[in-house]
Order: structure tokens, then C-alpha cells, then sequence
């Protein structure tokens, strides 16, 4: 059933998403296939006119890609389980938890997909940027050089490159969370439910930096006053991680409650 | 035992009661209305049943069990509002029903939308509203489940759609199913059900065999109704 | 499309009446095999339920009966057909007779008006 769940959600995202995530592909092509070979007093200025554009453009979609995958995956969870769809989502033989398990995965697989079509689309910009100056070996050169700078730090500072990892994951998810979590806030109130979503998020976003910040002080102080701040800045970094994870773990519960007991369907 | 049963069950919204300690039991192989003007509760006791809403108190039973998957796999749910995806077309809705619930019956869907002569592959959203009542009410009738819940099956569509559906409603009967229909058309129905269940303000006033109220009150269903309803 | 039912009498008691008329009228002829249960609710437009209790009242009235593997047939005792005409030809005497007592008729105006119909019909 989970799989049947996150199908569905795919599909129906799929429809905006993969036309806008296409297009971006396309046109981070036509930006690197464009891109002028050399520009002196030769270069027609047509030729670097049109390439500005095509990059205007590349910026512009980069721009609507990340917004318009966070609408698509906002509005997904809000029609289908809270909207009128929610008389047919509630009435599936499925468990509360499954239809948040699927709506997660499914709106993780979403920005995946955005940041997958960000990374092809400059990809392919420079790739072909440099094959029309002639500097494919330097890209090559380039990317390898930054590859083994990461390897050489995870090797060197093992810990920090697991923290790092786990708080990118960790990160991604609670990202997704917090904002289903808003939604089934703003749920709740009689009026103006998507305005409270919007509010209640701010203020968790707020409430989630007072913590952090406190917690940053503390390490600062210890830090200054013990004369720690190797090991102080590695503390930091773990207990960043777990208060994340921890936020997380109760935004997931949270939301939960909300979708299981809390279901007001109008 | 009881196929649909409500023990003690309040559902309070702050201080307003839409259920007040209703007990109720209704039994397989009946065509049941539920019956009640606007804010008697009758919404609120189909949601209670299906799992949308929780109790304030009380407990509600579906063969036995209390609102779950389980349950879900064997009531099927007609609400009055347009719950079907804009994006479908009916033949994708089809699949989704086929996908999702096991004693949804394809042949059945398929025959009900062809007398009907809905065209399988238009998209939902472009849809008469009439079309789409339709195709939702072919969905939930197309499920062979135990407990069926029409809310407001016949009031948006033409009368010519009204008897087919209370047709298909009479011949989709099982003596071992529970139909319950809500509706404020009842002249339309009473025909059709074998009891009537009154609600007023979240109690329930009366639950009898419908023949032997007109018998006993000389009177339709409908006249009986409004008797009690009067302003 | 329905049977037409009339309001404040139960339903089952108007099938049943129906299906008496039917069945002088000649539509059901003796020994004629009648639907299904579920095929004449669906016809009339009535529950099941309420059509199975119009037939189990017919049966029990001798009108109809079971065979068990091959459905349910209208009788063919003559006997119970004629006393049937008869009933009905009592009601609804009975009815006209006390419709037009109400409206101030005596009974030997009833039978002059009776006799000016038949004449007045050959």
C-alpha cells in the first residue's frame, strides 16, 4: 500500500514538476552549447546577447524550479489529505502513519528530483561551455580537485565527516517535516487555515533558533573560558545534530497526532 | 450482531454537542435512511464511521471493530462532496479504485459507466457536474462491501439519473450488506428503505421499519417527517 | 418508470393489491412463473425487503406458491381465484357504497343510478 500511496503522489506531482525540471535541463544544454567561444572586438554582439538571455533564463528557472517544487509538494499533501480528496484518502485501507510515510518519501523524491535537475542542468553548462572554449580538461581537472580535497578531509577528520553527512540528512528530512508539520497547524484553526500554516511555521522557525542559538552561547562560553575550541566546535556540531534530530523526531510525532486525532475535514 | 453499532457516542466541538450519547444498531441486509435537517448530525455520525472523526465518547463499531483499515476495506463511502482528483480520467480513477480496494468489482464499474454512457477516458475535471456525481456514485456501488455510506447520492443530478440510481441501489442489495442513506429527499427514497432512523440535534428520535410507521401513522415517510421536523 | 404508490398505506399492502388485479385482469395467468424477488423490487422500485414480505403475504394467502428449486408460481386453484373475485368485488362495493353514502346517496338511489349505467351501456 505504501508503494501504491507514494505512486499516486508521484504521478500527480510529475505532471508540473517534470515539464519545469526539463525545461531547466534544456536550457542549462542551450546555455553551455551557446556559450561564446571567445568574446573580443570579433564577437558579433548578437551572438553574446543571445547567450545572456539564455542564461538570464537558466537563472530565472533555477529560481522557479525551487519554488515551484516546494509549491507542488505543499500543495500535494494539502489537497490530498485535507482537501475534498481527503474523503477519498481517509476512506483508503490504509494506516495514518503509511499515508505520512508516503508523503514524506514522495516529497522527499521531489526535491531530490529538482536538485538532481539543478545538478545535471549546470552540469551540462559547463561541460559545454568548456568543450566550445576548449577547456574540458580543466573542468575535469577542476571537479577532481575537489573530490579529493572532500576524501582527503573525511580521512583526515573522520568525525566530522560522519556529523557532517548525518546533519545533511538529517537537515533534508526535517526541512520536509517542519513543513507538513505547519500545515496540519495551521489545520486546525477554524479560519484562515493556510495563513495560520504560514504563521505557525515562523514561529517555529524562530523557536527553533532561540534553542540553537542558546545552546551556540553556551558552547562559546565553555569554549572561551576553558580554552576548548577544537573540541568546543566538534561539541557544537554534535549536539546541533541531535537537538536537529530530536526536532525532528518531534515534528514527525507531531504531525502524526495532528493527521490521526486531530483530522477535520470540511 | 449489529453490523453498524454506536454505543454511548458523543462527538463535542467545544462546547457543542453534534452527536449526544446516541445509541444505535443496525442490522446487515437493510436499506437504512438517516434522516435529519442540517446540524442534526447525520455528517457527523458517517464520519465517526468511517474514520474521519474521533469520539468524544463512546464507541463505534463496524462488524465489531472500531474505525481501522480494516474496517475501511469493507465500508464504502459516498460523500457529498467532489472527493475524486481533477487529473484522473476514469479510467485512471478505475485503477486507483482496483489498486487500492480489493473487492472493487471492474466488470461491474465498467458495465454501470457504458449504461450510463460516460466516456472512460475523459478527464474528471472537465466533467459535467452531473457526470461526475455519477462516476463517483459508479465507484462506490462497483465495491461489494458490507456497510455502504450514500451521502446525498440523488440530490445533484437529473431524474433520469435519480432512478437509475435508486435502481442500481435496489439491485446491488445483499442480504448480508448494510445500505445507509442520508438525504433530505425523502419522498424520493422511502420507497426504497426498510428503516428510517430520525436525528434531531445529535439524538436520535426515532428508528423503526418503515412499513409499519405508515401503517401505524397512516402517513409517508415524507409527511411523517416533516410532522415531526415542523418548524 | 416505477409502480405509482399512494401515500399513508404501507407499500407491501399496494403491491399486493397490484398484483391481485394483475392477476384477474389476466396478466398473470394461473401457473404463470412470476420474477424474482429482487427483478420485480427493481421494476417497481420498491426494497427487497418489502416485495418479499407482498409475496410471502400472497403465499400465505394461497395466491402464489414456492416450488423450491424452480421459483415462485401464481396458483392454479380456481377455487382461490373466484373467491378472490369475490373479495375485490366486496372492497370495493364497500368503497363506492360509503363514497356515496357520504355524499347523501341512499342505498336505493345507489341501485337506480347502477341500473341507469348498465342500460345506458348496452
Amino acid at each position: 500500500m505504501l508503494g501504491k500511496l507514494i505512486k499516486y503522489d508521484l504521478k500527480s506531482m510529475f505532471r508540473s514538476l517534470l515539464p519545469v525540471c526539463g525545461a531547466f535541463i534544456v536550457v542549462g544544454f542551450l546555455a553551455g552549447i551557446s556559450f561564446p567561444n571567445t568574446i573580443d572586438s570579433d564577437t558579433t554582439s548578437g551572438v553574446v546577447l543571445l547567450w545572456g538571455t539564455i542564461l538570464f533564463a537558466l537563472i530565472a528557472l533555477t529560481v522557479a524550479v525551487s519554488i515551484i517544487s516546494l509549491i507542488i509538494v505543499i500543495t500535494r499533501f494539502y489537497k490530498n489529505l485535507l482537501g475534498n480528496e481527503g474523503y477519498l484518502s481517509f476512506t483508503l485501507p490504509v494506516t495514518t502513519g503509511t499515508h505520512l510515510a508516503a508523503k514524506c518519501i514522495s516529497g522527499y523524491i521531489a526535491f531530490a528530483l529538482a536538485v538532481i535537475s539543478g545538478i545535471i542542468s549546470y552540469g551540462l553548462f559547463a561541460v559545454f561551455a568548456c568543450a566550445r572554449t576548449g577547456d574540458l580538461d580543466e573542468i575535469g581537472e577542476f571537479f577532481n580537485g575537489i573530490f579529493t580535497a572532500i576524501a582527503e578531509f573525511a580521512s583526515a577528520q573522520m568525525h566530522y565527516a560522519v556529523v557532517f553527512v548525518l546533519m545533511a540528512i538529517v537537515s533534508t528530512i526535517m526541512a520536509l517535516i517542519k513543513i507538513y508539520f505547519s500545515i496540519m497547524i495551521g489545520h486546525q484553526a477554524s479560519d484562515h487555515k493556510i495563513l495560520m500554516s504560514f504563521v505557525a511555521y515562523i514561529v517555529i522557525t524562530i523557536i527553533e533558533s532561540v534553542i540553537s542559538n542558546i545552546i551556540g552561547m553556551v558552547f562559546i562560553g565553555v569554549g572561551v573560558f576553558a580554552s576548548l575550541f577544537g573540541e568546543m566546535t566538534f561539541a557544537f556540531a554534535v549536539t546541533t545534530l541531535i537537538l536537529n534530530t530530536v526536532l525532528t523526531i518531534g515534528y514527525i510525532f507531531g504531525t502524526y497526532y495532528l493527521l490521526n486525532n486531530r483530522l477535520n475535514l470540511e | 450482531m449489529a453490523l453498524l453499532e454506536l454505543r454511548q457516542v458523543s462527538k463535542r466541538y467545544g462546547n457543542k454537542s453534534a452527536l449526544d450519547c446516541v445509541d444505535l444498531q443496525l442490522e446487515e441486509g437493510r436499506i437504512v435512511g438517516l434522516l435529519g435537517p442540517n446540524g442534526s448530525g447525520k455528517t457527523t455520525l458517517i464520519k465517526l464511521a468511517n474514520g474521519l472523526l474521533r469520539t468524544s465518547n463512546g464507541a463505534i463499531l463496524i462488524d465489531g471493530k472500531e474505525p481501522s483499515p480494516e474496517t475501511k476495506s469493507i465500508v464504502s463511502y459516498l460523500p457529498d462532496k467532489d472527493s475524486l482528483p481533477d487529473w484522473m480520467k476514469v479510467d485512471d480513477i478505475i485503477n486507483y479504485y482496483v489498486d487500492f480496494f480489493a473487492d472493487f468489482d471492474v466488470d461491474r464499474a465498467k458495465e454501470m459507466l457504458g449504461s450510463l454512457n460516460i466516456d472512460s477516458k475523459m478527464k474528471l475535471g472537465k466533467m459535467s457536474k452531473g457526470t461526475r456525481e455519477k462516476v463517483r456514485l459508479i465507484l462506490a456501488m462497483a465495491r461489494k462491501s458490507k456497510i455502504y455510506f450514500l451521502d446525498e447520492p440523488i440530490a445533484g443530478v437529473d431524474p433520469a439519473a435519480r432512478d437509475y440510481i435508486l435502481k442500481t441501489i435496489i439491485s446491488n442489495y445483499e442480504p448480508n450488506a448494510l445500505v445507509i442513506i442520508s438525504t433530505h429527499l425523502i419522498a424520493d427514497v422511502e420507497n426504497v428503505l426498510d428503516e428510517a432512523v430520525f436525528l434531531r440535534e445529535g439524538h436520535v428520535v426515532l428508528h423503526q421499519n418503515v412499513q409499519e410507521l405508515i401503517e401505524e401513522k397512516g402517513k409517508s415517510l415524507d409527511g411523517y417527517f416533516r410532522e415531526v421536523f415542523a418548524c | 418508470m416505477e409502480w405509482e404508490f399512494k401515500k399513508g398505506v404501507p407499500i407491501y399492502m399496494q403491491i399486493i393489491e397490484k398484483m391481485e388485479m394483475d392477476l384477474l385482469s389476466g396478466k398473470y395467468k394461473p401457473g404463470d412463473k412470476l420474477p424474482s424477488v429482487r427483478d420485480m423490487a427493481m421494476e417497481a422500485g420498491v426494497n427487497p425487503n418489502t416485495m418479499q414480505k407482498a409475496f410471502s403475504e400472497m403465499e400465505r394467502s394461497g395466491l402464489i406458491y414456492t416450488e423450491r428449486t424452480a421459483g415462485r408460481f401464481v396458483t392454479t386453484d380456481h377455487g382461490r381465484i373466484s373467491a378472490l373475485k369475490s373479495e375485490l368485488s366486496v372492497k370495493y362495493l364497500d368503497e363506492l357504497f360509503e363514497t356515496l353514502h357520504s355524499l347523501g346517496f341512499t342505498d336505493s338511489e345507489i341501485l337506480s343510478a347502477v341500473k341507469e349505467k348498465c342500460e345506458g351501456e348496452e
